[in-house]
């Protein structure tokens, strides 16, 4: 029983920090993005590669984190290049688009073989009372709490966090009051992009440590269900989202005659959250 | 020639023709590729339906397609004897079925929400499709075409009758009021709701059709194949179509072809000039082609009411209506009355409308004015049928509407136009107005209407003009449907003193010419004196004063209201 919930927390922290750069993105940058483990999959594989190649553990997942980084920064200027002004759907299809590209590029350049991950946070491992706690367990749990305080305190709380809420509503108008809202986009996205690497790292040396490069880009899915449970907007419910998700998975995952089909549980569950909170939304928001 | 073809939407029809001539010399190698151009033609065509037209983004169209290869493939394995045509029917309706059941329930999930949903139904089917055994899997069995179709040249020109036959079925469908209220609903659920569009069918009709569309692609792949795996269904090649529909324009036939052969011929092309190493980079160049075609769509956007191209603006203060003499040319009508009684709507703690009651006197223009705020769009909004929590009675004539759904109400007789201008930029005006009518469109009474209504011709495509001009289609639509009661909310907002005269001695005739009730909502005074003989004003929610026009301009509380206390 505790197994299973720690290893639950342990992906669902994950999925959380994914969830949580979907959040920021999405209220910073008016897109629901698609491509978020993708280019979170570039950093990871980079620090596969590099971890290969007997490069130290810690420089090569900063090294990874960079590269990530980089690969949001280029999404954020396609966005801030060509679709400052488009509308959150059109933004959201680039966003598939870029999906598609970014994990055709991965797939080119590190192969859809399934790789072996080194254990990354070992050292992190604690022990409280008689029980033991993983190393991932730890740094997922640790990264997604973290991500989410300092997020909405961030975002919420201060001027700066307020400022770039106005932005993400309207860039041009924006950029009439003096917010540079191109750079802005693509240092979110830049943030972002590093956050998922970080999260995606965590899941590879964790508890998916033979999946292929296309599977794990599927994770976009509990991704944007985590997301949703937060309405793409709170953090702190995106992060229980993502925590009550991973521990609903991996309780099916423990039972032999549904674990097989324990990704179906997706749909189910984001068709609730969306049934519930789209209830009242008989029409479309075009009024006049 | 290429006029014609553009004209007629041929070009894709052509490409099929000649396609079939040209695989009587095909080696089965590019016979067998064409067929899968085909196919993958037929699923962006599936994606032109419900993304394109209908604007539900859905990524499940693979998935879908493997229903549809699964159920084939079970009633070849059950019944070898079934016609072939039946089980691409069964199979294309089993998909269907898969399709009303996800998206009845999700009928208010729109955007990109409902993309999210249908990438997690991809991934279930695939999950299901990987994990349930195929039929007949365990005994060797693999679908055998009957030998009519056996070689594979008699089935390339199977597949290519099929694409033929439903491509011209999604053109018929476009030109109907069916197809055409997809159009209507993507560009605004409310205004679709108020031509009398039951708008929850219209996007059943729409994602189920392109479902049957899927199932129907997915069956022929595997009669193609004889036998299928998970992996031609997985969620990844749902985003891949999605991105090659946006990419091609799968809309019309000939990007759905366009789409099929970017798929199957890039790697092709990368072999042949040396990068066969890296034909597995062909879906990064579709994603950079669908980045493209967005920000060009972006960039070239069908113009909204907004932003109608000034260029191409129809000219209506140069152009005058018809003038007709009511009293000598039309026959005398049976004029409808809509009474309100004790109308309330509150948003939270405010209230929006309180206790508002009047009757519309038959067969005249009655202005509505009030200060912003004053809840005269709340009130459209109410008559309308848009706001299920107002309270009170509407009656029109002894008809009870305040019960009624928006769209039954528009099919009871009221109906009603847009602020914004919400004619359906993809339409002409013919289609339009056809659509807004329904069974009231009568062909020959459209040169007529239009010339009353200084409107352009009735082929122009209604984004082609301008913002004004829009409104006066939106008003030729609603008088095609023989409307009881009219509402036109703002119909002169933005135009000229001149176009406003113009639209104001249109108004003015409205009631005589085409025996209905108006209420006018507007802020042009000059145009309310002109043209209503009656006004109600409105002021916090409430009625403040009603009778004739220069009566209640006089009221004292009226121009308190107006100007401010002396």
């Amino acid at each position: 029983m505790l197994d299973t919930i720690a290893s639950g927390l342990v992906i669902g922290a994950a999925y959380a920090s994914l969830g949580l750069c979907i959040t920021l993105l999405s209220r910073m940058g008016g897109v629901v993005n698609f491509a978020q483990t993708t280019i979170g999959l570039f950093g990871s594989y980079s620090f596969l590669v590099l971890s290969d190649i007997k490069t130290p553990l810690w420089l090569a997942a900063i090294i990874g984190i960079i590269i990530s980084s980089l690969v949001g920064a280029f999404s954020g200027l396609i966005m801030a290049r060509w679709f400052n002004d488009s509308d959150i759907g059109t933004r959201s299809s680039v966003a598939i688009a870029l999906m598609v590209g970014f994990l055709s590029l991965g797939t080119r350049l590190f192969g859809d073989s399934p790789r072996q991950a080194p254990a990354l946070f070992e050292q992190l491992g604690i022990t409280l009372g008689n029980v033991n706690l993983d190393g991932g367990l730890v740094a997922s749990l640790l990264l997604s709490i973290i991500l989410a305080a300092s997020l909405d305190r961030f975002i919420n709380k201060t001027h700066i966090g307020i400022r770039l809420q106005a932005f993400a509503a309207k860039p041009t108008t924006a950029e009439l009051i003096g917010i540079p809202s191109k750079k802005l986009t693509i240092l979110i996205w830049s943030i972002a992009g590093g956050m998922s690497a970080l999260a995606m790292l965590i899941i590879i040396t964790s508890s998916a440590r033979n999946a292929n490069y296309a599977s794990l880009s599927l994770l976009i899915i509990p991704a944007l269900c985590t997301a949703l449970i937060g309405a793409f907007h709170h953090f702190y419910w995106t992060l229980i989202g993502g925590l009550v998700l991973g521990i609903l998975e991996a309780f099916i995952l423990s039972n032999s005659l549904v674990a097989a089909y324990a990704q179906t549980i997706y749909l189910p569950v984001i068709l609730v959250i969306l049934l519930w909170t789209k209830r009242k939304d008989k029409w479309d928001g075009q009024r006049a | 020639m290429v006029n014609v073809l553009k004209k007629y939407a041929l070009g894709g029809d052509c490409a099929l023709l000649l396609l079939a001539i040209a695989s009587i010399w095909l080696s089965s190698y590019y016979t067998f590729l064409f067929t899968s151009v085909l196919m993958t033609a037929i699923t962006c065509l599936s994606i032109g339906i419900t993304t394109e037209r209908a604007g539900i983004i859905s990524l499940c169209q693979v998935g879908l397609s493997g229903v549809g290869a699964w159920v084939a493939m079970w009633l070849g394995f059950h019944f070898p004897n079934m016609p072939i045509l039946l089980i691409l029917l069964l199979s294309g309706l089993s998909a269907a079925i898969l399709g009303l059941l996800l998206i009845v329930p999700t009928l208010r999930v729109r955007g990109i929400n409902l993309a999210i949903i249908t990438l997690s139904f991809a991934l279930a089917i695939y999950i299901v499709l990987t994990r349930v055994e195929l039929p007949g899997m365990m005994e060797g069995y693999s679908f055998d075409r009957p030998d009519w179709l056996y070689d594979e040249k008699p089935y390339l020109l199977f597949v290519i009758a099929i694409t033929f036959v439903i491509s011209r079925g999604i053109v018929w469908i476009e030109q109907q009021p069916t197809g055409a209220s997809w159009f209507a609903v993507r560009y605004s659920e409310r205004a679709a709701a108020s031509l009398g569009i039951n708008v929850s069918i219209s996007k059943v009709m729409a994602f189920v059709s392109g479902a049957f569309i899927a199932g129907i692609s997915g069956s022929l792949l595997l009669m193609q194949l004889g036998n299928i795996t998970s992996q031609n269904f997985e969620p990844y090649a749902s985003l891949i179509i999605f991105a090659l529909a946006i990419l091609a324009k799968s809309r019309f036939l000939s990007g759905a072809l366009f789409a099929g052969v970017l798929t199957w011929f890039t790697p092709q092309i990368l072999s042949l000039v040396g990068l066969g190493e890296w034909k597995d980079i062909a879906d990064l160049m579709f994603a950079c082609g669908a980045i493209f075609a967005l920000s060009q769509n972006t960039k070239n956007k069908v113009p909204s009411a907004k932003n109608a191209p000034s260029e191409t603006k129809h000219n209506k203060a140069e152009e005058k209506p018809q003038q007709m003499n009511p009293d000598s040319q039309t026959p005398s009508f049976h004029y409808a009355s809509m009474t309100l009684k004790n109308i309330s709507l509150s948003y939270g703690a405010v209230k929006a409308l309180n206790n508002v009651s009047f009757t519309l006197a038959p067969g005249k223009v009655t202005g509505l004015i009030g200060p912003n705020g004053a809840g005269k769009s709340s009130l459209v909004d109410v008559i309308s049928g848009f706001c299920p929590t107002m309270s009170g009675e509407i009656t029109l004539e002894q008809d009870k509407l305040d019960t009624q759904p928006a769209f039954k109400r528009a099919n009871m007789g009221l109906r009603r136009t847009f602020q914004q201008g919400r004619a359906v930029p993809e339409l002409t005006i013919k289609q339009y107005i056809h659509l807004a009518s329904g069974r009231q469109f009568q062909e020959h009474r459209l040169p007529t209407l239009l010339n009353q209504l200084a409107c352009p011709h009735q082929n122009t495509l209604i984004a082609h003009i301008d913002v004004g001009t829009r409104r006066l289609v939106e008003i030729a639509g609603a008088l095609m449907s023989k409307p009881k009661v009219l509402l036109l909310d703002e119909p002169a907002a933005g135009m000229s003193s001149v176009e406003s005269e113009h639209l104001g001695n249109l108004i003015r005739q409205i009631p005589a010419l085409f025996g209905c009730t108006v209420l006018l909502i507007e802020h042009d005074m000059s145009l309310i004196r002109h043209v209503c003989s009656d006004l109600i004003v409105l002021e916090y929610g409430e009625v403040l004063a009603a009778g004739p026009v220069e009566e209640t301009l006089n009221d004292p509380s009226v121009v308190e209201a107006y100007l401010g206390a002396a």
